[in-house]
């Protein structure tokens, strides 16, 4: 089945090989209700090289690589293998043909340990496990690719980057080929990233194949031999050869037009306090997730909060909002004092919060966009939305929502007009003017048009005098629009600086705790 | 050797509109073609069976204001159900609430006395059968509600307690609800205020009215109140609603407080009607359980209730007298009830997936 | 599912119209007789009757349905059968239907018909109605019932039932003579003057044979509840009985029994086959004779509005075939018992009869009055448990 003996490229796009195509898809069509995922798409990945595809949030890439490794099956086109053709009915057989897929949200078991992880689902096992030879030979092949990790280790205590390894070892284990990574880096901190870029390097140069799905231009340019754009479904550009783009054309190709992703700080009057927070202290379950966190926000400023996931952040803002009471401390939003008081009176005195969870959380998803926008709102005994109609309607021409108006369901948007709907709901004032303004991960999952809307929404809410607390994981993102950067580190702000003289590995260091005694 | 076939359920992103009208007609449909299988393979007529079946339930004018004096209770444990299920909350106690609702109205019906006009006994009756289904449902709601325990369980639980009380409050010697004067195990009967008059000659009474009534108010309630945007907000996510401040421990309660209090209802209703006291044979009749088939039936459509559960009591109506205009045995008509009810429900599955059957190119790897 | 045939009397005033009404089932029989005889054509007749459950349940509507096939094959007509049909307001719909469609006599086999049965009686003066297990009395107002007096009670609306405590004590001398122990249970539904009467005949049958028997009693709560039943079985023989008498519509206590090695007095039906081992015997039923003299009356032009209350002198209630264990000493002792009742000169509960406390109920030699029987609410000596539930 592996047999390279032989290279039988007959794509219509052969490109002249370095090294012979391992995988290829012809002409592959896939349809879903109401859309067409994948039009027509070719693609083809050849031994030891990063093939990346790269494109919008729905532009196909996902579809695409579900079919290339037997999750999906095309409605049309056919799929060569070391240039035989194969049909792919399941993810095991994907396998069989050593193809799989690392998936962006693990699929592991977090009390077993590395190893039983790696080897669930093998099929040729026995009936006893020998933990110990299993062990080795786990421990070998990650060994051989550069991926150390401890076979014992429980996954439930690993961190995010090692828990994408054990995944990436389990496929090698299982005699993977050609790896499908979705967006790998997604989850990752900027030291991880690198670690993750040297283990693929290893790999291809171990004669793997590696498809490398993003839309972050930046890590694509760094990673990838080829790069193949998709854009609704088509492919809209073939770019070959490190380097070669800069990821202005590259953008040009995902999005179909020149944007500027970099929104600039703008200059503008710092007013007065808005958010005052003295000394925030909170425990959930026994464990101390927030640690005598004091900062203030004024009027017009933007106050950015990096960290890696799980360091409070979430945390932090659930508190300023109301939905979690602290443990100690006070918070004052525009003078009044909200600690405790509940998400309700925090509105009242002009806070907006867009939570990081937008589907489920900031919107609820059976509504429509008009029972959206009452979410956050007064709504009399009997909900009155004709008189709410007229503003939905305006709100949705000038935010540029994609939708069929205001009864459009929450659900059916895409995940940046989701976005927009909840920026514009809380940019709009509900229970009050909004002064306030607490944003989680504004940017994550979309797509490269909808990210440069909103941000600079976020600009014009700052340049129209609102404080604004923006919470990321995407740390380009808080170091170009904040204009003062705090770093969270187990539930602590352990280092400060204002954004435009803040340096990346400075701020990377106190998110990977090494700053604990420097900073503020 | 696979047979080179596979069935492929693709989700709907959205089930068309015209698709959730038509679907329980063409299940019904479906329900009934394969009744005729069935029914000619056991050599009996599916036309006759059919048209007596549909004349027994709904034509006749006698079979039109039976299957309404039965859908009354139906409707009311439908929509207690459906009231609860539509925020995932599993009441699946109605059945023991009705009881307490026929307790609490036969109290009521018996303690007020005879002073009171009809016009203020008969409402009297109602409501403490509402608010016993109500009591009935208090420490579900109240543990549902602060500690999330499982509703499921605990009301279920509760049914055998209720049906245990019935028997307790009919068997017992001294018991209050039991008539006193014989030592035979009868109910007491409520005072002559407390009864309505059924229409006519019919066995149909006004609370059919009160039934239906509260089902579109409901409906109504669900769609456009503050109380019934709380509701949909908690079913669909209840992070958004914390996130909006919007009290879900209150709404949970009240929810399931209101859930009882119309299973209750419904039980009141059987006392204010035909009834008149506590009747022990009601243990058996399952109404309460046959509201969470309707409701089902419904999809948790209060509305959609009064239809769902005036064809239930049709098909339970039709498929009794079944046996008396054909000589098709019970079984028949039950497996037909269950078949129809089994295809509606299964019906579905249609709406959700269009499904499909393709032809997998042959493998030459 | 079947909640039926409930049996007990009060001892109000009303009662002794009742008592008046009951006479000796030996008038009734001869008055059908004689009418059905006058003119044997039945075209005008259309029978029915209700069932609480369904006739194969080899239990209480097996009985029924035998009676119903002897009434058909001695008249030569067809009996339109309704099959499980619940109680209350739904089964008025049935049997308005019913009388609707010309069926001029209709018989309802559980207690629970009562109510809608007079009210569609009252709507069709034409129909013949049949309450099995019911007393009419109970339809007044004073007793709960829908009726102002009596007499506004409808005159085409009888009752029959029968006097199961005569085969109940000769069960109970196959069970004491069964028992090494002298330890019995008893199974039992509802705790209800019929059931009640049942027991404390079954108990002084055993005691005839050994004074010094006790009946241990498990309420059930339940008519038809075959994993209740057994559960209340496989206690009573925890606690040490080694034979079960009860009064139930499954035959899940003598499986229990049969499992145990222990004895087993079943109820209505002749179900040996269920539990060989540990089968002794049963009091049944015999309704045929009943359901024919009833339909030729009313062919005859006249519909009983009696209460009948059958026995084993009439063949109305008989004992089942013996099982293998009970020898012909105990065969001959029960036979000549039997005799006695049917010529009249014993009768179960004749005195002396204590209650548990000990006190006398019924003096030496005394025979209680049919009232007294039917509204029993006491337990004899050597019953365990109590007759409250």
């Amino acid at each position: 089945m592996n047999d390279t003996s032989h290279e039988v490229a007959q794509g219509s796009h052969h490109l002249g090989g370095v090294a012979p195509t391992a995988l290829s898809a012809h002409n592959i069509v896939k349809r879903f209700p109401g859309v067409l995922a994948n039009d027509n798409v070719d693609f083809d990945v050849r031994a030891g090289e990063v093939h990346t595809l790269l494109g919008e949030n729905g532009a196909g890439k996902s579809t695409l690589a579900a079919i290339l490794c037997g999750l999906y099956q095309p409605d049309s086109g056919y799929l060569l293998r070391n240039g035989k053709p194969m049909h792919l009915s399941s993810p095991r057989a994907g396998l069989q043909h050593g193809i799989a897929m690392v998936h962006q949200h693990f699929r592991l078991v977090d009390r077993f340990t590395v190893s039983e992880n790696v080897i669930l689902g093998s099929r040729d096992l026995g009936f006893r496990l020998n933990r110990k030879e299993i062990n080795e030979q786990v421990a070998a092949v990650a060994e051989s690719f550069g991926l150390p990790i401890d076979p014992n280790a429980v996954v439930g205590e690993l961190s995010v980057g090692q828990r994408q390894r054990v995944e990436i070892v389990k496929a090698l284990y299982q005699g993977a080929e050609i790896l499908l990574l979705d967006e790998p880096t997604a989850v990752l901190v900027p030291a991880e990233v690198e670690k993750l870029f040297d283990n693929v390097h290893s790999m291809t140069k171990a004669g793997k194949s590696i498809v490398f799905i993003s839309h972050k231009l930046g890590e694509v340019v760094e990673i990838s031999d080829r790069v193949t754009v998709l854009r609704n479904g088509r492919v809209t550009g073939h770019v070959s050869g490190k380097g070669t783009t800069d990821t202005r054309e590259l953008a040009r190709l995902m999005v179909g037009r020149d944007i500027e992703l970099n929104a600039q700080r703008a200059t503008h009057p710092i007013g007065h306090e808005v958010l005052q927070i003295r000394n925030l202290s909170l425990s959930i379950n026994e464990v101390e997730v927030l640690s005598d966190v004091s900062f203030n926000i004024h009027a017009g400023e933007m106050v950015g909060i990096a960290g890696v996931a799980g360091n409070g952040q979430r945390e932090l803002a659930d508190t300023i909002a109301g939905l979690i009471s602290p443990a100690s401390g006070s918070i004052t939003i525009s003078g009044a004092m909200t600690t405790d008081r509940g998400p309700i009176q925090a509105r009242e005195v002009g806070l907006a919060y867009v939570p990081e969870d937008r589907l489920g959380m900031g919107l609820v998803p059976s509504m429509s966009i008009l029972d959206n926008l009452l979410l956050t709102r007064d709504r009399k005994v009997i909900v009155d939305r004709t008189s709410i109609r007229p503003e939905a309607s305006r709100l949705i021409d000038q935010f540029e929502i994609k939708a069929n108006g205001p009864d459009h369901l929450a659900r059916k948007l895409s995940g940046g007009n989701a976005q927009k709907v909840l920026l514009a709901r809380e940019l709009s004032g509900g229970r009050s003017a909004t002064k306030l303004l607490v944003v989680c991960s504004p940017t994550r999952g979309l797509d490269v048009g909808a990210i440069e809307t909103v941000r600079s929404l976020l600009n014009d809410a700052r340049s129209a005098g609102q404080a604004i607390l923006l919470i990321s994981e995407d740390l380009d993102e808080v170091m170009s629009l904040a204009d003062r950067i705090l770093v969270l580190y187990r539930g602590a702000v352990v280092h400060e600086t204002p954004g435009a003289t803040a340096s990346l590995s400075t701020v990377g260091a106190a998110m990977a705790g090494l700053l604990e005694n420097g900073g503020v | 050797m696979r047979l080179p076939i596979r069935v492929v359920f693709d989700q709907r992103g959205e089930a068309p509109k015209r698709l959730t009208a038509l679907v329980p007609i063409v299940s019904v449909l479906a329900a009934l073609f394969f009744g005729a299988i069935f029914l000619l393979a056991t050599g009996y007529s599916p036309i006759d069976t059919y048209t007596n079946m549909f004349s027994d339930g709904f034509a006749s004018s006698r079979g039109v204001t039976d299957t309404l004096a039965l859908s009354t209770v139906l409707i009311c444990t439908g929509i207690a159900a459906a009231f609860a299920f539509q925020m995932n909350i599993y009441n699946i106690g109605g059945e023991g609430q009705l009881y307490l609702g026929m307790i609490g109205g036969a109290w009521a019906g018996i303690t007020l006395g005879d002073h009171l006009p009809s016009l203020i006994m008969v409402p009297l009756v109602l409501i403490f059968g509402a608010l016993a289904g109500a009591l009935w449902i208090f420490v579900p709601a109240f543990v549902r509600s602060r500690l999330g325990t499982s509703e499921i369980v605990s009301t279920l639980l509760l049914t055998y307690v209720a049906s245990s009380l019935i028997d307790y409050v009919i068997y017992t010697p001294d018991s209050f609800f039991r008539n006193p004067n014989t030592s035979f195990p009868q109910g007491r009967l409520v005072s002559a205020s407390a009864k309505l008059q059924s229409f006519g000659d019919t066995r149909l009474y006004p609370t059919i009215f009160v039934a239906i009534i509260l089902a579109v108010v409901l409906y109504w309630v669900v769609k456009r109140t503050e109380f019934g945007y709380r509701i949909n907000v908690i079913a669909d996510s209840p992070k958004a609603a914390h996130y909006a401040g919007i009290n879900a421990k209150r709404t949970t309660m009240s929810v399931m407080l209101i859930s009882g209090a119309l299973a209750g209802l419904g039980g009141a209703m059987l006392i204010v009607g035909p009834y008149g006291k506590i009747e022990p044979s009601i243990v058996n009749l399952g109404y309460g359980y046959a509201g969470i088939v309707i409701a089902a039936l419904a999809r948790n459509n209060l509305a959609a209730i009064v239809v769902s559960g005036i064809l239930f009591a049709g098909l339970r109506v039709g498929g009794e007298k079944l046996q008396i205009s054909t000589d098709t045995p019970i079984h028949i008509g039950v497996m037909l009830q269950g078949a129809i009810l089994l295809f509606a429900l299964g019906g579905e599955a249609f709406r959700r997936y269009k499904i499909r059957v393709v032809l997998v190119r042959a493998v030459t790897t | 599912m079947k909640m039926k045939h409930i049996k007990g009397f009060a001892l109000a005033a009303v009662a002794a119209m009742t008592l008046a009404a009951c006479g000796g089932s030996d008038d009734a029989a001869s008055d059908t007789t004689a009418a059905a005889e006058a003119g044997a054509d039945y075209s005008s007749l259309k029978v029915a009757v209700v069932y609480i459950g369904v006739p194969d349940d080899k239990g209480w509507t097996y009985q029924h349905e035998q009676g119903i096939l002897s009434l058909e094959s001695e008249l030569g007509i067809e009996v339109k059968r309704v099959e499980n049909v619940p109680e209350g307001d739904e089964a008025e719909a049935v049997m308005e239907e019913l009388a609707a469609g010309g069926y001029n006599l209709i018989f309802a086999t559980s207690f629970g018909y009562g109510t809608p049965m007079a009210r569609v009686a009252t709507k069709h003066p034409e129909g013949c109605f049949q309450w099995a297990t019911g007393a009419k009395f109970l339809l007044t107002a004073e007793m709960g019932g829908e009726y102002a007096t009596f007499g506004d009670i409808p005159a085409n609306l009888g009752t029959y039932f029968g006097a199961a405590e005569e085969a109940r004590y000769l069960s109970g001398i196959a069970a004491g003579k069964a028992s090494p122990t002298g330890k019995l249970g008893y199974v039992a539904a509802f705790p209800i003057p019929e059931v009640i009467r049942g027991i404390n005949a079954f108990t002084l049958g055993a005691q005839s044979v050994n004074p010094d028997a006790t009946v241990q009693v498990s309420w059930t709560k339940t008519w038809f509840d075959p994993t209740i039943e057994k559960e209340a079985s496989e206690s009573l023989l925890d606690a040490g009985v080694d034979v079960l008498g009860m009064h139930q519509d499954t035959t899940a206590a003598g499986v229990a029994a049969e499992a145990r090695g222990a004895k087993w007095v079943g109820y209505n039906s002749d179900v040996k086959e269920a539990a060989p081992a540990a089968w002794l015997t049963a009091p049944t039923w015999n309704w045929g004779p009943f359901y024919v003299q009833t339909a030729k009356a009313v062919a005859g032009g006249t519909c009983p509005s009696d209460e009948y209350y059958g026995s084993m002198a009439d063949g109305m209630v008989t004992l089942a075939s013996f099982g293998d264990s009970v020898d012909a000493d105990t065969q001959a002792l029960i036979a000549e018992k039997a005799a006695a009742i049917i010529d009249g000169s014993f009768a179960p509960f004749t005195g002396p009869v204590t209650d548990q406390d000990g006190n006398e109920v019924v003096a030496a030699d005394v025979r209680p009055e049919l009232l007294d029987l039917l509204g029993m609410s006491y337990f004899v000596k050597g019953v365990i448990g109590s007759p409250k539930g």
